[in-house]
């Protein structure tokens, strides 16, 4: 709590971030009540995980400095952080697990980590090509 | 994040704790605002989706794991922060759903 500034930065950034993950959310239709499949938070998390990869690539940010700059910490810690979601992909796969889709629960929770390491070294990747 | 440091072989620490106490909370938040719970919709569009989302990041924890599978020193933190994050954050929000299901009954 040293930097006040960057405190804003990150409460700003997060609850913006947070914001888009609702709308698109609901764009994608998680919250319709025959979806079972968490589509909106594997897409969610997915792409903020290219992003974070492409971003910090390209900026060069060593992910271990992550209050490096105000930018940094608006951007990556900030909207990234907010946008992106552990809790919930948890909690829809304990759901899964708990209606008794135990297969599916397995899917979207491996398949969540696996795609998202897969788009985070694309998104690597991407920015080395741009850059 | 600025009050928790990594662990040698660079555990990302801070993310790992946000990322458990978040798991567990949104459990508990998950029990206690099913419809006829303690809370309505509003609060827990607020309290789920908005603070303990906000709380956790998947985007650093993938990252993390993929910067740390490429350095062959932290190879071994990588697994265990990928595999232990996953099993321990599913077996917290079972606990936060058994947590908040009692409470609600009492």
């Amino acid at each position: 709590m040293n930097d006040p500034v960057a405190v804003v930065l990150v409460f700003v950034g997060g609850a913006g971030g947070s914001a888009i993950r609702w709308l698109v959310g609901l764009g994608v239709g998680e919250h319709r009540k025959d979806s079972t499949f968490p589509l909106g938070t594997l897409l969610i998390n997915v792409s903020g995980a290219f992003v974070m990869g492409f971003l910090s690539t390209f900026f060069y940010v060593d992910w271990k400095d992550r209050h490096g700059s105000y930018l940094t910490a608006f951007v990556l810690t900030g909207v990234l952080g907010g946008y992106t979601t552990f809790s919930s992909y948890q909690l829809d796969t304990a759901n899964l697990y708990n209606i008794g889709k135990r297969g599916w629960a397995l899917y979207y929770c491996v398949g969540s980590v696996v795609a998202g390491l897969l788009a985070a070294a694309l998104g690597a990747i991407t920015a080395k090509l741009l850059r | 994040m600025l009050a928790v440091a990594d662990l040698p072989g660079g555990f990302p620490m801070p993310i790992f704790i946000a990322n458990m106490a978040a798991a567990l909370l949104i459990g508990v938040m998950s029990a206690l605002t099913i419809p006829g719970g303690v809370i309505g919709p509003g609060g827990k569009l607020l309290l789920t989706t908005g603070i303990m989302g906000g709380l956790s990041t998947f985007s650093s924890f993938i990252w993390a794991t993929d910067q740390m599978l490429d350095n062959p020193v932290e190879q071994a933190s990588a697994v265990v922060y990928l595999v232990l994050s996953v099993v321990a954050g599913f077996l917290l929000v079972e606990s936060g759903l058994w947590l908040g299901g009692s409470l609600r009954r009492t």
